[in-house]
């Protein structure tokens, strides 16, 4: 009867144990297999998708502009935990941010808001001090890319910037955004008490997709030498700005293109709009005499003219529709003189030879009145009025660079076509798109736009505008010592209400090296120097120094021997 | 004798076959509590792998950042200037391009300059000799 008594409560036990073990096992089981959709476990995160880089023509060896991720710190003043105090957690966030500290803790007494950006940090390091819950808190991050520009204000009218909600707003970061934007990835998991990622319970991992990188023709060592240049011009001769363009005349490419005043990308609200404009393709302004050389090269495919062709300019003042134009100028000259002297009479002469509709449509073969096309926005078309609508005046105003309006894109495109026999290329500055896994995404082909004057015409032309940098001629001050140097100064009044200023001009020289077998063409353009205004004197020197790096750079060969002792290699002032 | 003998209980355990099939789920549970553990520490260290393998590829990117600022033209000048050096782009007169059989290429600056040079040496050698 015992023994039966003890059996029994073997048993019973082993039950319990068993009902015991059943439980757990269901629990388990529960807690395992089961769809636990009401508890919050969902684990998803968003992976930075990073912006493609923008590099020079120096392969990836300098990138101008770079995406880095980085932390946006903020702050939630109700969530700081008792316990804390609030005067050490500022402390340790003004030393991780490089803020002050009173500023932080002032934040902290703000109870308004429960989002208050602290600020944005790249370093790791600040993130962990940041995170340690055992010293900081009511301290969150987020991730997010910021745009960085590693050599600061160098190209940045070309760049553009990126704005706060990351997309491009000017320049290349504009034009090309929808290649240069990254797509974010995507994790979808479950997470631990802890709230850490359960990885054995992650559903979708999406990787981010960086985005293509573009690649310029524009150089940074080039535009290192134009940046310092524009920028000592314009100080010096306290302008309002100034721009300068470096083109490949073979291919169209832009190897250089700066405008002054400049800015910082990565502090791009720091300026007004008005800064952020790049000049030299958004500024629309009266050439000048620089045009004098797309009316002469017009005439001589007209066969109205040859360069010996003489044309009495008489005493320097010339009344015609009853307005008079002044010279500098008097007795007969030559064409070829005409355009060394600048003769403003000659080419006024030069233009009444043609019918409007020819000289018009000549004006438009060189691409002036329409954009040229190139990858940046806020391209000016110019002004050209259609010749029905010329004023009897008109004819012998455009030929010199006045009642027409022109960008200095246009301008040097159309001096890079003198330089290239009259073969007219549209000019671009993206070389190449690849895309993250090394795929060619777009390649840039030099482009014909046409050919507006014959070979034979713009070889002609081209000596003519080396006797302009020749002793005696306008811009004898944008001569580089070793080569040739063709070019046109251009000093044109600023057109204003009612007229011309008398006192604001824009000075500019255009030109190209070597003048025989030209490789590449400068346009320098300063509005409202002072207080010399002449662009033989303002920007013809910045030409020569420009020219001169650039030359170097390129290594062209020098195609003129020394003639003389001159013990200076550099261009002369 | 036979009551000193201590008295021996024998029990009755659990039939062999539902012992048979309690070792096995109780065997087959900790296979999976012992499999489960460790793909979760394995599926910890991919995580945390992956973690440090994006950290590095941050700071990658920012390191390349800062040494892409470090290599501007104008902070090279800078940093050369301060240890008293000046670098700039030869001039055309100190540069002498040769041809395919290594001969100066006639007619440069560099070359007319050295030519214009010796002669003159030349000269006054022959005028100090006479």
């Amino acid at each position: 009867m015992q023994e039966r008594g003890e059996e029994m409560r073997i048993w019973l036990i082993a039950a319990l144990l068993f009902l015991a073990l059943c439980g757990l096992a269901a629990k388990l089981a529960y807690l395992h297999l089961g769809n636990h959709s009401k508890v919050k476990r969902e684990y998803t995160r968003e992976l930075l998708g990073l912006r493609g880089r923008i590099f020079d023509c120096n392969s990836d060896q300098f990138p101008m502009a770079v995406s880095l991720p980085a932390r946006q710190f903020f702050l939630d003043p109700q969530a700081v935990k008792k316990g804390y105090d609030v005067r050490s957690i500022s402390k340790i966030v003004a030393e991780a941010l490089n803020l002050d500290e009173n500023d932080v803790l002032a934040k902290f007494h703000q109870t308004d808001s429960r989002y208050i950006k602290l600020g944005i940090s790249t370093s790791d390091q600040a993130f962990s001090v940041l995170s340690d819950l055992k010293r900081v808190s009511g301290v969150g991050a987020e991730e997010l890319p910021i745009r960085s520009y590693p050599q600061g204000r160098r190209m940045s009218h070309v760049l553009g910037f990126v704005n706060n909600l990351g997309v491009g707003g000017a320049g290349v970061e504009q034009t090309f955004n929808r290649y240069l934007k990254g797509t974010p990835g995507l994790i979808t998991s479950e997470m631990d008490a802890g709230r850490i990622e359960i990885w054995s319970r992650r559903k979708v991992h999406v990787p981010p997709i960086p985005g293509s990188d573009v690649y310029l023709t524009l150089d940074h060592n080039i535009q290192y030498e134009v940046e310092q240049t524009l920028k000592d011009v314009v100080e010096k001769f306290q302008a309002v700005r100034g721009w300068v363009i470096v083109q490949r005349v073979k291919t169209g490419a832009i190897l250089a293109m700066a405008s002054y005043p400049d800015f910082e990308p990565e502090h791009y609200t720091e300026e007004s709009g008005d800064i952020w404009r790049n000049n030299a393709l958004a500024v629309v302004y009266e050439p000048g005499s620089i045009m004098k050389s797309v009316t002469v090269a017009s005439a001589l495919n007209e066969h109205l003219v040859t360069p010996n062709t003489m044309i009495d300019v008489g005493e320097g003042t010339w009344f015609y529709a009853g307005k008079p134009l002044h010279d500098h100028v008097t007795g007969c000259i030559s064409v070829s003189t005409a355009l060394k002297k600048s003769s403003n009479i000659a080419c006024a002469k030069i233009g009444l030879m043609f019918k409007p509709q020819r000289l018009e449509s000549y004006l438009r073969a060189f691409n002036f009145g329409d954009q040229l096309g190139i990858e940046l926005p806020g391209e000016e078309k110019g002004i050209l009025a259609r010749s029905k609508d010329w004023s009897k005046l008109t004819p012998t105003r455009v030929p010199i660079g006045q009642g027409i309006a022109v960008t200095g894109l246009q301008m040097i495109n159309a001096y890079s076509t003198l330089a290239n026999d009259g073969v007219m290329m549209r000019p671009y500055l993206v070389e190449k798109i690849v895309s993250p896994s090394g795929e060619l995404v777009f390649r840039a082909q030099p482009e014909v736009l046409g050919r507006p004057v014959r070979p034979e015409v713009a070889r002609a032309v081209r000596e003519m505008l080396i006797g302009v940098t020749e002793e005696g001629g306008t811009g004898k001050r944008a001569t580089v010592a070793g080569y040739s140097v063709g070019g046109k100064t251009g000093t044109a009044q600023k057109a204003v209400p009612g007229g011309y200023s008398s006192t604001d001009y824009y000075a500019s020289f255009v030109g190209f090296v070597p003048a025989h077998e030209p490789v590449f063409s400068v346009l320098v353009s300063v509005e409202r120097p002072r207080p010399q205004h002449t662009g033989g004197f303002v920007s013809a020197p910045a030409f020569a120094k420009i020219a001169a790096a650039t030359a170097r750079y390129l290594e062209v060969p020098p195609d003129q021997p020394v003639e003389q002792d001159d013990d200076s290699g550099d261009a002369q002032p | 004798m036979r009551r000193n003998r201590k008295k021996q209980v024998r029990v009755k355990f659990l039939p062999v076959p539902a012992a048979g099939v309690i070792v096995l789920i109780v065997s087959v549970a900790l296979s999976y509590w012992f499999m489960d553990s460790k793909s979760g520490q394995l599926g910890q260290e991919i995580r945390k792998c992956e973690q440090k393998y994006a950290a590095l590829e941050n700071e990658r990117v920012r390191e390349e950042a800062r040494w892409n600022e470090k290599k501007t033209p104008e902070k090279l000048e800078r940093a050369m200037l301060q240890h008293g050096l000046l670098m700039t782009y030869p001039t055309p007169e100190q540069v002498v391009r040769m041809d395919e059989n290594g001969r100066p290429i006639a007619g440069q600056i560099a070359v007319v300059k050295f030519q214009r040079n010796r002669n003159a040496g030349e000269r006054v050698a022959k005028s100090v000799q006479q």
